[in-house]
């Protein structure tokens, strides 16, 4: 038996090992969820804040700001003008990456593209 | 990996799979390792083409935004810029490298940006070309189905890399090198202490901004911090284009009768080459 296949039995015994250690871990703990909490449902919300961030996202990249702090004054003034704050908007944008209706929201709204683009 | 094996019901399942595992590692023992290219399906790619405009010595924090067909985490982008441009990144990561403005995972199907500073030299006078490339993590499996949804997918993270280049645009600067936006000083008569004199930047930065006064009336003295022999502003040696900073002096006029007194400034800094440049504050004693 050549080393590289010393080696290779040795992970697979390394790996049946934790397979099984594992599984008896788990039958003594309670069921694991799959998710902690479900994910954010779109209403006219967020689809006001999603309009928000869209128009950010198609100006931003002709404006330069002397200060990187400059960025997030710039977000929530347009936040602020449409009544939201900066926490509602990062709540939502952490909402983003598990719910997909969110995610078709923002799709749907961002389809006709940049005004003027 | 244990929430995995937690949703095999029963001991019966959990042989089945160990044995299938067993079979499986059995199998590729016998197989000489292959190496697969894993293509990637993110889509990821940059929206932006052309960055906001700067002037020859001008610093300034611009952005590229991106979008994704799916989820790409673990985002880090590193610019490349031509020599004597310089790139400084959000401090907030180490300075290394810059991500993405709301997270560090591009959500497929929306938009995020990634924020980083260039200071452009004086030389600079024409448009130029940067290039970002930007690495990120693929949890979707070939499904589609990403882990972040809780939904599982393959259980594979594949490390994928894009780059794109930009164009900054590079114009002439307009309006004035700064302004003063200080003109009178207001002391006690008999006082001496520090007053402050404010400048504003115009769009490009100043380096060795200094300040000092010229000819002065007599009774007043004047002395600058440190005792050098000029003011530098308070943030630093440079004046930041399109920021406000200031300037210290002590004015003695403890031998200065009450009045209004016109008192000529110097001021030096580089631009392009170094300048110097007079100015005139107007100093009142009550």
């Amino acid at each position: 038996m050549s080393s590289a296949e010393r080696a290779r039995i040795g992970v697979a015994a390394a790996l049946l090992a934790l397979v099984a250690g594992c599984a008896g871990q788990a039958e003594a703990e309670a069921p694991a969820a799959a998710s902690s909490s479900p994910a954010r449902a779109a209403d006219d919300t967020t689809r006001r804040i999603a309009e928000v961030e869209f128009v950010r996202q198609c100006t931003i990249a002709s404006t330069s700001f002397v200060d990187e702090a400059d960025i997030t004054t710039d977000l929530d003034a347009r936040l602020a003008a449409a009544g939201f704050s900066h926490q509602e908007w990062k709540d939502w944008h952490d909402a983003l990456v598990d719910s997909p209706e969110l995610v078709e929201q923002f799709a749907e709204i961002s389809a006709p593209g940049c005004p003027g683009a | 990996m244990h929430d995995r094996i937690a949703s095999v019901p029963g001991m019966r399942s959990r042989a089945v799979l160990v044995a299938a595992l067993g079979a499986l590692l059995a199998g590729s023992l016998g197989a000489a390792p292959t190496a697969t290219a894993d293509v990637d399906k993110t889509g990821a790619r940059a929206l932006t083409t052309q960055t906001a405009p700067m002037v020859p010595g001008q610093s300034a924090w611009l952005s590229v935004v991106w979008t994704a067909d799916r989820n790409a985490s673990n985002w880090s982008t590193t610019v490349t810029a031509p020599p004597g441009v310089t790139v400084t990144y959000p401090t907030t990561r180490g300075g290394s490298d810059t991500s993405l403005y709301g997270s560090d995972t591009l959500v497929g199907s929306t938009r995020d940006f990634t924020a980083f500073k260039l200071s452009v030299p004086y030389s600079q006078t024409s448009s130029f070309p940067i290039t970002l490339t930007s690495t990120y993590t693929d949890t979707c499996g070939d499904n589609g189905q990403c882990k972040e949804q809780g939904i599982g997918n393959d259980d594979k993270a594949r490390d994928h890399s894009t780059t794109a280049t930009v164009t900054v645009p590079v114009q002439p600067a307009t309006g004035p090198a700064f302004t003063q936006a200080t003109s009178t000083l207001t002391v006690a008569a008999g006082s001496n202490d520090f007053s402050d004199i404010a400048f504003t930047g115009g769009q490009a930065d100043l380096a060795d901004f200094t300040v000092r006064f010229g000819a002065l009336p007599p009774g007043l003295a004047v002395a600058y911090p440190g005792d050098a022999p000029a003011s530098r502003p308070s943030r630093g040696a440079a004046l930041t284009g399109g920021t406000t900073d200031h300037v210290s002096v002590r004015l003695d006029a403890t031998a200065l009768p009450p009045g209004s007194y016109t008192v000529p400034l110097v001021i030096t800094y580089t631009a392009a080459a170094p300048r110097t440049v007079p100015g005139t504050v107007t100093l009142v004693v009550r």
